[in-house]
């Protein structure tokens, strides 16, 4: 089994599944920038992160991140509402959209990824955090211009091994 | 299938994963408290907060959640160092304390609920930070005292409906709106 999905694909993919969920959901237009690969290390963030977790014979996260400012207009969008703040049920919203999205980004990778699962979406908000997973595979991100405003969207995913290993007291942390 | 998981049975499945990690990994003595349920709409929050996904026949979402203080202490027991402020390594540990303690978790209830994937742990740190799983279930929640310091250990689980793999094309109401 190879090590890394097919980048391409990836980035068709979230290419994809964003612009439709964008265009059929929300009637929003976005337009797609330059893909890059990062760290899956916790960084330092501001705003909205919308994070769904995915199992199977790959395992991995798929993220959705933008502003506060963003995520109420196209929350509102998706609601039919208007949101003066990001309260719950923006985070809600943002966790849908993530849910759609990812979602959607999953089923175009099971063809080479097998099967996988997909977690309820966990959202994040906030000013000066650090968020992140500890997968130790780059993210494959995707950026969008929205209304002025930047969206992120990015996965990773590597081979579940056989067999977790269990940490032993004492050892070195993996990776 | 039943609709909820016997509370009881996942509180002891919490406190016995917990005492075990803290005790065989971490070598810290943590006195569980009393379980309670809370409902799942996020809430403004600071410190460490570690979630790790859950898949499956039922779906979810276990965790944990400290002080600063406390993640550098016990991330310190378990890579046998020290830690002066909140860096990547103990980031790291948080999310490996919470794939320890959650996997044990999930292998006690996988006998009356099948067979349950677990996804790489979300780690988030700050001083004013919401953060949630969007779902409808109440988290069942299990402190623990440590000296003057208290960990979170909570999770909620409940059986996967048909929304989990709906495409966008599909949708034609949000998921709070969807009848299960």
């Amino acid at each position: 089994m190879p090590q890394e999905l097919d980048q391409a694909r990836m980035i068709a993919a979230i290419r994809h599944a964003t612009g439709d969920v964008f265009s059929t959901m929300l009637g929003v237009e976005i337009t797609s920038g330059e893909p890059y690969r990062q760290p899956c290390r916790p960084e330092p963030a501001n705003g909205v992160i919308g994070l769904i977790g995915l199992t199977g014979k790959w395992t991995g996260t798929g993220s959705v991140t933008c502003t506060g400012d963003l995520a109420r207009k196209i929350s509102g969008q998706f609601l039919m509402s208007e949101f003066s703040s990001v309260d719950q049920e923006v985070l809600d919203a943002m966790g849908e959209i993530t849910n759609m999205i990812i979602g959607n980004v999953k089923n175009a990778l099971e063809e080479e990824a097998g099967p996988m699962g997909m977690s309820i979406p966990m959202v994040v908000f906030g000013h000066n955090f650090m968020a992140g997973t500890t997968h130790s595979t780059d993210w494959v991100v995707v950026p969008f211009a929205c209304d002025g405003e930047r969206l992120e969207v990015k996965a990773c995913l590597s081979p579940q091994p056989d067999k977790p290993a269990r940490r032993r007291p004492g050892c070195a942390p993996e990776g | 299938m039943p609709d909820e998981l016997d509370e009881t049975k996942m509180a002891a499945a919490l406190r016995a994963a917990t005492e075990e990690v803290f005790s065989t990994m971490l070598g810290i003595e943590v006195a569980a408290g009393e379980p309670y349920r809370q409902p799942s709409k996020p809430e403004p929050t600071k410190g460490i907060v570690a979630l790790i996904g859950l898949t499956g026949d039922w779906v979810g979402t276990g965790g944990i959640a400290c002080t600063g203080d406390f993640a550098r202490k016990i991330s310190g027991q378990l890579l046998m160092s020290e830690f002066a402020s909140i860096d990547q390594e103990v980031l790291d540990a948080m999310g490996e304390i919470a794939n320890m303690i959650v996997g044990s978790f999930k292998n006690a209830l996988e006998a009356e609920i099948g067979a349950i994937s677990m996804s790489i742990p979300v780690v988030v740190f700050g001083h004013n930070f919401t953060a949630a799983s969007i779902h409808r279930t109440d988290w069942l929640v299990m402190p623990f005292d440590c000296g003057s310091e208290r960990l979170i250990v909570k999770a909620c689980l409940a059986p996967q409906t048909e929304h989990q793999h709906r495409r966008a094309t599909d949708l034609h109401a949000p998921l709070s709106q969807v009848v299960v």
